[in-house]
């Protein structure tokens, strides 16, 4: 395919990338003990969670940012970010029609279907405005099903027990350094609690918007299926356009008690910076569960979006027969950068993982797949599947592949596949002797080269990562 | 500074003032090699490259490289045992052994002599060898092993030379003293000659004691030239090795390695490739086999940095008792390398409940018309095909022994049959894990 081809169908503007005028409630940039402390008291947290603030605060001061990755950017000075955004507007709404209408408006243009009589009937959405939560429908739906789904703060006001208890339990606040600082400062996120036995009658979905300029967005999501549960959660993420970086360290906590089962699909589609590289989200997110007895965890992603992706949701199987999955596509652009894989540690018996990653990179992209699974002593008869796949459009980007496999058992079975390559000519010429044109003949190549993950997403999900692709991607073929 | 790294440093000073009458150029490639050794020191498992090492068996024996050649005269069994038919150099204890080794019979075009000798003889030539394609600013045991360059061997083919009979290095080390051998082997293959050099590392006895051997070899395969590499490495079960093998291949060259690691309680074996002309091709083979608490670390990185090569990697692994397996292997495909065909695999056969195996297949791709795959797998013997057997009649021990020789037989049976084939069976047949103590024949 012609160059100039391959610019024009790559040089889609940005869909989401508008700013919604609301007035916001901002604290100065900067980053102290002072500074926490007032956030907490904002939010009016109980002690144990300022205490716990401040410990992962202290305990950040003393790590330094990691560098191994591959992904480069400049450095990112933490004194200039604000910590805190919040729409300004009366402190808690009784319906959706309190809600500031141009919020909802930006919400609308994001095909974001907060009414519930709308579009996707079967999803509760728990939308995040920049740190705080807006509006949760569905709620009394849910509520008669027992199941919690709410803002992280309120959570912490309803139901600190449960916050007490297993906040920082998959990932501590001493755990990375986007993790430890996301601690000490997250704002808000979602909060989600299935009880025993019940299975989740809806679909629960937040959808994070960063607005304002300046302002890391730092949530923190925390899901506990409890024993024989199951939920299934998603979450997408836009930006608007800006020529600065944002950063956007989240920490995400899945724990799958006995025989309970989570799904947690992510559709990514942060600003990624203009075609010269400016601007965009620093998507540095630390995302891991726990698997407990005959449980399983399941991570779909689809990474569409963010200047730099970074990231590896991870499951630990602790309990006998538990089971892991990830499934992503990742797709980078222009001057995107992902680095993005997954860890799977096998300590249960008879526990299982499966891993599949399809890269695509495009322009000047650079796509790292980076994966450890690991298989403990005590891990009779695990079982590992894994498969990578690079798919290279344009002789500017990379494709790069790093997994790990440590085996301390010898009754693992441990598979790791992975292969690079580019659309062939002769698949395009046989789409084109059938008449369908260039740019949906690489469409269609470049939806079945994804098509083993797009099929463990929910199907409204399906459908806007497929959407995505194409506006990121489509035709983007040397 | 750890006092592991103060002795080496201490090591090279004594050595370097020892033979302060060398020439210029080799005072200044020992010196330069010191002052890589001591920015870089001893890796830890800090380290990315060495995650999976742990060079305690390094760093807690103080080894030394014997001031004096060792008597080696009642060697010449062992010598019979491992030697190939041809032209041969024999070290023992990192020394040349002249009683033991053969230059009889070389082919026309064909020069090969001890490093001492070359050295004195072909100073200009070496200046311009050492140190090309091994670089000791990168690693910090090639920075050693220049630090302390004296022994090894030169190879060096004419143009067109065709050599049929193999090129055999025998390193023994006699276990009785914890000595230090730091071997440098470099290899020129003129346009379009062909040649097989064979590394032998074992040990002879009488003792059984902890040795180190840290070997480089730096070959340049020119246009069209073809070399056909093999290491193999059965030191006794205390001794460490390191050990790498830097190669750039010239237009349409092929390179073939094969790495036997059997040996020692720490081995680490890298190889290097560089394509430097179009056409090339490299196939990189190795086979590591680990029992009681042995740790064979292997690493291998391929850079394709021009456009239309090829290579082909297989490692495997058996791992039996405590053993543990390491594998680690790079391509690298340049922005440049459009049409690289490149495939690596990995496999590892865990034996026991305490064998370990770790897998670092990594591809870096910065070409969009390329090929490229690797294959990592770990696991036990398939309990189909014992199942297969078992139900034929076959008892449960004969039946793992068979699948397991089977298995580490793909890597031995790509060894073009003659008598380098027989030696490494020979070799494999002792460590296997229950192997029948029987000669193959070819």
């Amino acid at each position: 395919m012609s160059t100039d081809t391959l610019q024009e169908l790559t040089r889609r503007p940005y869909e989401a990338g508008f700013v919604t005028a609301v007035e916001s409630d901002t604290f100065p940039p900067g980053l102290s003990e002072d500074v926490i402390r007032q956030l907490s008291e904002k939010k009016g947290e109980p002690a144990f969670l300022l205490e716990w603030r401040l410990k992962a605060f202290r305990h950040w001061l003393t790590m330094k940012e990691p560098t191994w990755q591959a992904v480069k950017y400049a450095p990112i000075d933490y004194q200039a970010i604000s910590y805190y955004s919040a729409p300004r507007q009366k402190p808690k709404k009784g319906s959706l029609d309190e809600v500031d209408p141009e919020i909802l408006r930006t919400y609308e243009k994001l095909g974001i279907p907060l009414h519930e009589q709308k579009l996707l009937q079967n999803v509760a959405v728990d939308a995040v405005f920049d740190s705080v939560s807006v509006a949760t429908t569905f709620k009394d739906k849910l509520a008669k099903a027992g199941v919690i789904f709410c803002s992280f703060s309120e959570a912490v006001r309803e139901h600190p027990e449960l916050v007490k208890k297993y906040l920082g339990s998959v990932v501590p606040y001493s755990d990375n350094f986007f993790a430890a600082l996301n601690s000490a400062v997250f704002s808000d996120g979602s909060f989600v609690y299935i009880p025993k036995g019940v299975r989740c009658p809806m679909e629960l979905s937040t959808y994070f918007r960063i607005n304002a300029a300046e302002t890391g967005q730092f949530e923190r999501t925390l899901i506990v299926a409890d024993e024989g549960s199951y939920v299934s959660y998603l979450e997408g993420c836009t930006a608007p356009q800006r020529d600065t970086n944002q950063l956007h360290a989240a920490v995400v906590e899945l724990v799958a008690l006995d025989g309970a089962t989570i799904k947690y699909s992510t559709v990514q589609n942060w600003y990624p910076g203009d075609a010269e590289g400016r601007g965009g989200i620093y998507n540095f997110v630390t995302k891991r569960g726990i698997a407990h007895r005959g449980s399983r965890i399941s991570w779909t992603q689809v990474e569409t979006g963010s200047a730099i992706t970074w990231k590896y949701p991870s499951v630990i199987l602790k309990g006998d027969d538990s089971v892991g999955e990830f499934y992503s596509v990742a797709l980078t652009n222009n001057l995107q950068q992902a680095d993005t894989g997954t860890k799977m540690v096998h300590i249960g018996k008879n526990t299982r993982s499966t891993i599949v990653s399809k890269g695509i990179s495009a322009g000047r992209g650079q796509n790292t797949y980076r994966g450890l699974v690991k298989v403990l002593k005590s891990a009779e008869n695990a079982r590992n599947y894994t498969q990578c796949d690079s798919l290279l459009l344009g002789d500017k980007c990379g494709a790069h592949t790093v997994p790990y496999i440590e085996v301390k058992n010898a009754s693992a079975q441990v598979e790791h596949e992975a292969s690079t390559s580019k659309i062939g000519e002769d698949q395009l010429f046989y789409c084109r002797q059938r008449g369908i044109s260039q740019e949906d003949a690489v469409s269609m190549i470049v939806n079945g080269f994804c098509r083993q993950v797009f099929k463990e997403l929910p199907m409204e999900f399906a459908v806007e990562a497929q959407k995505l692709l194409g506006v990121s991607l489509e035709g983007s073929v040397g | 500074m750890t006092s592991a790294l103060a002795h080496y440093l201490d090591v090279a000073s004594r050595f370097h003032a020892r033979d302060a009458s060398a020439p210029e150029w080799l005072r200044r490639v020992r010196a330069e090699g010191l002052a890589h050794f001591e920015r870089q020191g001893l890796p830890t498992s800090r380290d990315e490259a060495w995650k999976y090492t742990h060079l305690a068996p390094l760093v807690e024996g103080t080894f030394v490289p014997p001031e004096e050649a060792r008597r080696a005269g009642d060697l010449a069994a062992v010598v019979d045992r491992l030697g190939l038919p041809g032209p041969r150099l024999v070290f023992v204890d990192g020394r040349l052994a002249p009683e033991l080794s053969s230059l009889s019979g070389l082919p026309r075009g064909l020069t090969l002599k001890p490093l001492r000798d070359a050295l004195r003889e072909d100073g200009e030539v070496l200046e311009a060898l050492v140190g090309q394609r091994a670089l000791a600013s990168e690693h910090t045991f090639t920075a050693l092993n220049a630090a302390l360059l004296e022994e090894g061997a030169l190879l060096r083919l004419a143009p067109g030379t065709l050599s049929e009979v193999p090129v055999q290095l025998l390193f023994l080390t006699r276990g009785d003293a914890p000595v230090l051998a730091s071997p440098r082997i470099l290899v020129v293959a003129g346009e379009s000659s062909e040649a097989t050099l064979v590394e032998t590392y074992a040990s002879a006895g009488p003792g059984a004691g902890a040795t180190f051997t840290n070997a480089v070899t730096e070959v340049t395969l020119e246009d069209n030239a073809s070399l056909h590499h093999y290491k193999l490495q059965a030191e006794a079960d205390a001794a460490v090795h390191v050990g790498g093998l830097h190669v750039r291949q010239g237009r349409d060259s092929r390179f073939a390695s094969f790495a036997f690691s059997f040996g020692g309680v720490l081995s680490r074996n890298e190889v290097h490739s560089a394509f430097a002309g179009e056409g090339g091709e490299a196939t990189l083979n190795g086979l590591y086999v680990g029992r009681g608490s042995q740790h064979l670390d292997n690493r291998t990185a391929l850079d394709h940095a021009v456009p239309r090569c090829t290579s082909r990697e297989l490692y495997k692994g058996v791992l039996d008792d405590r053993a543990r397996g390491t594998f680690h292997g790079l391509i690298r495909v340049r922005p440049d390398a459009q049409r690289t065909d490149s495939r690596q695999q990995n496999r590892n056969l865990l034996l026991s409940e305490s064998a370990q195996a770790d897998a670092r297949p990594q591809l870096e791709i910065l070409a969009d018309d390329v090929k490229c795959a690797h294959g990592a797998a770990v696991g036990r013997l398939d309990a189909q095909a014992l199942f297969y057997l078992r139900s034929r009649g076959i008892p449960r021990a004969e039946a793992e022994r068979l699948l397991t020789h089977a298995f580490a037989r793909e890597v031995v049976d790509a060894v073009p049959a003659g008598p380098v084939r027989e030696k490494v069976e020979g070799l494999l047949a002792l460590k296997l894990p229950g192997a029948a103590r029987r000669e193959v024949r070819a």
